[in-house]
Protein backbone atom coordinates (compact mmCIF):
# COMPACT_ATOMS: atom_id res chain seq x y z
CA UNK A 1 0.00 0.00 0.00
CA UNK A 2 1.45 3.31 -1.02
CA UNK A 3 -0.79 5.77 0.79
CA UNK A 4 2.02 6.80 3.16
CA UNK A 5 5.60 7.87 2.48
CA UNK A 6 8.44 6.48 4.55
CA UNK A 7 10.10 9.14 6.68
CA UNK A 8 11.76 7.23 9.54
CA UNK A 9 14.48 4.59 9.83
CA UNK A 10 12.82 1.87 11.88
CA UNK A 11 10.17 -0.34 10.34
CA UNK A 12 7.46 0.18 12.95
CA UNK A 13 7.51 3.98 12.91
CA UNK A 14 8.51 4.35 9.26
CA UNK A 15 5.48 6.42 8.24
CA UNK A 16 5.36 8.68 11.32
CA UNK A 17 6.13 12.38 11.54
CA UNK A 18 9.03 13.42 13.78
CA UNK A 19 6.56 14.63 16.42
CA UNK A 20 4.61 11.34 16.49
CA UNK A 21 7.85 9.38 16.46
CA UNK A 22 9.00 11.23 19.58
CA UNK A 23 5.69 10.59 21.36
CA UNK A 24 5.76 6.85 20.74
CA UNK A 25 9.49 6.39 21.32
CA UNK A 26 9.00 7.89 24.78
CA UNK A 27 6.65 4.99 25.59
CA UNK A 28 9.10 2.29 24.46
CA UNK A 29 11.61 0.52 26.64
CA UNK A 30 15.21 -0.02 25.58
CA UNK A 31 16.70 -3.36 26.54
CA UNK A 32 20.12 -4.95 26.17
CA UNK A 33 20.23 -8.64 25.27
CA UNK A 34 23.07 -11.03 25.98
CA UNK A 35 24.32 -13.45 23.34
CA UNK A 36 21.95 -16.42 23.24
CA UNK A 37 19.17 -14.70 25.17
CA UNK A 38 15.72 -15.90 24.14
CA UNK A 39 12.75 -13.63 23.49
CA UNK A 40 9.15 -14.64 22.84
CA UNK A 41 5.69 -13.15 23.03
CA UNK A 42 5.45 -14.92 26.40
CA UNK A 43 8.44 -12.91 27.61
CA UNK A 44 7.26 -9.52 26.40
CA UNK A 45 3.85 -8.29 25.21
CA UNK A 46 5.54 -5.87 22.88
CA UNK A 47 6.71 -5.30 19.35
CA UNK A 48 10.46 -5.64 19.25
CA UNK A 49 12.61 -3.26 17.20
CA UNK A 50 16.25 -4.23 16.74
CA UNK A 51 18.59 -1.29 17.35
CA UNK A 52 21.98 -3.00 17.22
CA UNK A 53 23.16 -6.58 16.70
CA UNK A 54 21.14 -9.35 15.09
CA UNK A 55 18.45 -11.78 16.25
CA UNK A 56 17.41 -15.08 14.70
CA UNK A 57 13.89 -16.49 14.50
CA UNK A 58 13.24 -20.15 15.40
CA UNK A 59 10.12 -22.26 15.15
CA UNK A 60 8.96 -24.24 18.17
CA UNK A 61 10.71 -27.28 16.67
CA UNK A 62 14.01 -25.38 16.58
CA UNK A 63 14.10 -24.73 12.83
CA UNK A 64 15.74 -21.41 11.97
CA UNK A 65 13.36 -19.21 10.02
CA UNK A 66 15.09 -15.95 9.28
CA UNK A 67 17.02 -13.13 10.93
CA UNK A 68 16.07 -9.70 12.20
CA UNK A 69 18.49 -6.87 11.53
CA UNK A 70 18.74 -3.33 12.93
CA UNK A 71 15.69 -1.28 12.03
CA UNK A 72 13.54 -4.39 11.54
CA UNK A 73 10.76 -5.50 13.85
CA UNK A 74 9.33 -8.76 15.17
CA UNK A 75 6.62 -10.09 17.51
CA UNK A 76 4.14 -7.76 15.75
CA UNK A 77 1.99 -10.84 15.02
CA UNK A 78 1.37 -11.02 18.76
CA UNK A 79 -0.91 -8.00 18.42
CA UNK A 80 -3.34 -10.14 16.39
CA UNK A 81 -2.75 -13.71 17.53
CA UNK A 82 -5.24 -15.25 19.94
CA UNK A 83 -2.49 -17.31 21.57
CA UNK A 84 1.23 -16.97 22.23
CA UNK A 85 3.29 -16.98 19.03
CA UNK A 86 4.59 -20.37 17.94
CA UNK A 87 8.14 -19.14 17.46
CA UNK A 88 10.82 -17.36 19.42
CA UNK A 89 13.82 -15.14 18.83
CA UNK A 90 17.41 -15.54 19.94
CA UNK A 91 20.03 -12.84 20.15
CA UNK A 92 23.03 -13.91 18.08
CA UNK A 93 25.43 -11.74 20.06
CA UNK A 94 25.03 -8.73 22.35
CA UNK A 95 22.09 -6.74 20.96
CA UNK A 96 20.02 -3.73 21.86
CA UNK A 97 16.30 -3.69 21.20
CA UNK A 98 13.43 -1.30 21.73
CA UNK A 99 10.18 -2.77 23.05
CA UNK A 100 6.95 -1.04 22.11
CA UNK A 101 4.20 -2.54 24.33
CA UNK A 102 1.13 -3.84 22.49
CA UNK A 103 -0.93 -1.66 24.83
CA UNK A 104 0.76 1.46 23.44
CA UNK A 105 -0.32 0.50 19.90
CA UNK A 106 -3.80 -0.53 21.06
CA UNK A 107 -4.36 2.74 22.90
CA UNK A 108 -3.53 5.06 19.99
CA UNK A 109 -6.64 7.11 19.27
CA UNK A 110 -5.62 9.28 16.28
CA UNK A 111 -6.89 7.53 13.10
CA UNK A 112 -3.97 8.68 10.93
CA UNK A 113 -1.40 7.45 13.44
CA UNK A 114 -3.30 4.16 13.80
CA UNK A 115 -3.32 3.76 10.02
CA UNK A 116 0.39 4.55 9.73
CA UNK A 117 1.28 1.93 12.35
CA UNK A 118 -1.04 -0.73 10.87
CA UNK A 119 0.36 -0.03 7.38
CA UNK A 120 3.89 -0.49 8.69
CA UNK A 121 2.87 -3.81 10.26
CA UNK A 122 1.25 -4.81 6.93
CA UNK A 123 4.63 -4.32 5.27
CA UNK A 124 6.57 -6.22 7.92
CA UNK A 125 4.24 -9.25 8.04
CA UNK A 126 4.10 -9.37 4.25
CA UNK A 127 7.90 -9.34 3.97
CA UNK A 128 8.23 -12.10 6.57
CA UNK A 129 5.74 -14.34 4.77
CA UNK A 130 7.36 -13.63 1.40
CA UNK A 131 10.85 -14.39 2.69
CA UNK A 132 9.69 -17.64 4.28
CA UNK A 133 7.65 -18.87 1.32
CA UNK A 134 9.58 -17.56 -1.68
CA UNK A 135 13.12 -18.28 -0.58
CA UNK A 136 12.35 -21.34 1.52
CA UNK A 137 13.41 -21.84 5.06
CA UNK A 138 16.90 -21.51 6.37
CA UNK A 139 17.15 -25.10 7.48
CA UNK A 140 19.82 -24.70 10.09
CA UNK A 141 18.62 -25.50 13.57
CA UNK A 142 19.10 -23.93 16.94
CA UNK B 1 -8.95 -1.25 20.95
CA UNK B 2 -10.77 -2.28 17.77
CA UNK B 3 -14.25 -3.72 17.99
CA UNK B 4 -15.02 -6.80 15.90
CA UNK B 5 -18.17 -5.91 13.97
CA UNK B 6 -18.62 -9.01 11.80
CA UNK B 7 -16.77 -12.06 10.45
CA UNK B 8 -15.99 -10.68 6.98
CA UNK B 9 -12.21 -10.96 6.43
CA UNK B 10 -11.88 -7.40 5.14
CA UNK B 11 -14.77 -5.64 6.89
CA UNK B 12 -14.13 -7.20 10.30
CA UNK B 13 -13.68 -3.86 12.10
CA UNK B 14 -15.87 -1.64 9.87
CA UNK B 15 -19.29 -0.34 10.84
CA UNK B 16 -22.18 -0.31 8.36
CA UNK B 17 -21.48 3.20 7.08
CA UNK B 18 -17.80 2.37 6.52
CA UNK B 19 -18.75 -0.84 4.70
CA UNK B 20 -20.97 1.18 2.36
CA UNK B 21 -18.01 3.42 1.53
CA UNK B 22 -15.66 0.51 0.83
CA UNK B 23 -18.30 -1.22 -1.28
CA UNK B 24 -18.16 1.73 -3.69
CA UNK B 25 -14.86 0.22 -4.86
CA UNK B 26 -16.15 -3.35 -5.02
CA UNK B 27 -17.46 -5.29 -7.98
CA UNK B 28 -18.88 -8.80 -8.01
CA UNK B 29 -17.86 -11.55 -10.38
CA UNK B 30 -19.03 -15.11 -10.89
CA UNK B 31 -16.48 -17.71 -11.99
CA UNK B 32 -17.57 -20.97 -13.56
CA UNK B 33 -16.17 -24.38 -12.59
CA UNK B 34 -12.43 -24.64 -13.48
CA UNK B 35 -12.22 -20.94 -14.36
CA UNK B 36 -8.86 -19.44 -13.47
CA UNK B 37 -9.32 -16.69 -10.89
CA UNK B 38 -5.63 -15.75 -10.56
CA UNK B 39 -2.52 -16.82 -12.44
CA UNK B 40 1.09 -17.07 -11.30
CA UNK B 41 3.08 -14.06 -12.49
CA UNK B 42 0.04 -11.80 -12.72
CA UNK B 43 1.04 -8.38 -11.41
CA UNK B 44 -2.45 -7.15 -10.53
CA UNK B 45 -2.82 -5.96 -6.93
CA UNK B 46 -6.57 -6.37 -6.49
CA UNK B 47 -7.93 -8.14 -3.40
CA UNK B 48 -10.61 -10.80 -3.89
CA UNK B 49 -12.95 -12.29 -1.35
CA UNK B 50 -14.68 -15.60 -2.02
CA UNK B 51 -18.31 -15.00 -1.09
CA UNK B 52 -19.64 -18.39 -2.19
CA UNK B 53 -18.02 -21.60 -3.41
CA UNK B 54 -14.56 -23.11 -3.19
CA UNK B 55 -11.31 -22.41 -5.02
CA UNK B 56 -8.14 -24.43 -5.42
CA UNK B 57 -4.71 -22.85 -4.94
CA UNK B 58 -2.05 -24.64 -6.94
CA UNK B 59 1.47 -24.13 -8.26
CA UNK B 60 3.33 -25.84 -11.07
CA UNK B 61 6.66 -27.54 -10.47
CA UNK B 62 9.57 -27.43 -12.92
CA UNK B 63 8.13 -30.44 -14.75
CA UNK B 64 4.90 -28.52 -15.30
CA UNK B 65 2.94 -30.72 -12.91
CA UNK B 66 0.25 -29.08 -10.80
CA UNK B 67 0.73 -29.26 -7.06
CA UNK B 68 -2.26 -28.49 -4.86
CA UNK B 69 -1.47 -26.04 -2.09
CA UNK B 70 -4.81 -25.34 -0.44
CA UNK B 71 -8.55 -25.23 -0.90
CA UNK B 72 -10.09 -21.86 -0.11
CA UNK B 73 -13.59 -21.74 1.33
CA UNK B 74 -16.11 -18.93 1.23
CA UNK B 75 -14.92 -16.08 3.43
CA UNK B 76 -11.31 -16.42 2.24
CA UNK B 77 -9.27 -13.50 0.99
CA UNK B 78 -7.05 -13.83 -2.05
CA UNK B 79 -4.28 -11.46 -3.09
CA UNK B 80 -3.77 -9.53 0.13
CA UNK B 81 0.02 -9.94 -0.08
CA UNK B 82 0.17 -8.32 -3.50
CA UNK B 83 -2.12 -5.56 -2.29
CA UNK B 84 0.40 -4.69 0.41
CA UNK B 85 3.61 -5.14 -1.59
CA UNK B 86 4.03 -4.82 -5.34
CA UNK B 87 5.22 -8.19 -6.57
CA UNK B 88 3.52 -10.85 -8.67
CA UNK B 89 1.05 -13.58 -7.89
CA UNK B 90 2.92 -16.63 -6.68
CA UNK B 91 0.23 -19.26 -7.22
CA UNK B 92 -2.72 -20.06 -9.43
CA UNK B 93 -6.25 -20.08 -8.12
CA UNK B 94 -9.11 -21.78 -9.93
CA UNK B 95 -12.78 -22.20 -9.16
CA UNK B 96 -13.72 -25.72 -8.09
CA UNK B 97 -17.42 -25.16 -8.76
CA UNK B 98 -19.24 -21.92 -9.31
CA UNK B 99 -17.53 -19.20 -7.28
CA UNK B 100 -19.01 -15.83 -6.44
CA UNK B 101 -16.33 -13.34 -5.53
CA UNK B 102 -16.07 -9.71 -4.52
CA UNK B 103 -13.20 -7.92 -6.19
CA UNK B 104 -11.62 -4.78 -4.69
CA UNK B 105 -9.52 -3.14 -7.39
CA UNK B 106 -6.23 -1.80 -6.00
CA UNK B 107 -6.48 1.78 -7.25
CA UNK B 108 -10.12 2.27 -6.29
CA UNK B 109 -9.63 0.82 -2.81
CA UNK B 110 -6.38 2.77 -2.29
CA UNK B 111 -8.17 5.99 -3.23
CA UNK B 112 -10.80 5.38 -0.54
CA UNK B 113 -8.19 4.48 2.08
CA UNK B 114 -6.11 7.57 1.23
CA UNK B 115 -9.10 9.78 1.96
CA UNK B 116 -10.26 8.04 5.13
CA UNK B 117 -7.66 7.09 7.72
CA UNK B 118 -10.27 5.57 10.03
CA UNK B 119 -11.29 3.06 7.36
CA UNK B 120 -7.65 2.59 6.35
CA UNK B 121 -6.48 1.53 9.79
CA UNK B 122 -9.37 -0.93 10.16
CA UNK B 123 -8.74 -2.48 6.74
CA UNK B 124 -5.00 -2.64 7.43
CA UNK B 125 -5.67 -4.28 10.79
CA UNK B 126 -7.98 -6.84 9.14
CA UNK B 127 -5.21 -7.63 6.65
CA UNK B 128 -2.74 -7.93 9.52
CA UNK B 129 -4.98 -10.49 11.18
CA UNK B 130 -5.12 -12.52 7.95
CA UNK B 131 -1.34 -12.32 7.51
CA UNK B 132 -0.74 -13.25 11.15
CA UNK B 133 -2.71 -16.48 10.60
CA UNK B 134 -0.69 -17.13 7.45
CA UNK B 135 2.64 -16.48 9.18
CA UNK B 136 1.82 -18.69 12.16
CA UNK B 137 0.71 -21.42 9.74
CA UNK B 138 4.07 -21.27 7.99
CA UNK B 139 5.95 -21.33 11.31
CA UNK B 140 4.26 -24.56 12.43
Amino acid sequence: MNIFVRSQENDLFKYLSDADLGKLMAKCEKKSLKAGELISSNTYSAILIVLTGKLSRYSSTGRKAGSIFPGEIDLEAGLFAEEALNYHLKSNGPSEVLLCPYSVIQNITEPELQAQIQAAINDSLCLKIASLTHRGHDDSSE
Amino acid sequence: MMIVQNEHPLYRYLDEEEIRIVEQAMRSQVFGPQDIILSTGDRKRDILCIDEGQALVFIENEAGESIEVAILQSGSLIGEMNFVMPTHRTANVKALGEVKASIYPYHELSAILSQNCCIAYKIFAALNLQMTHKLLGIMK
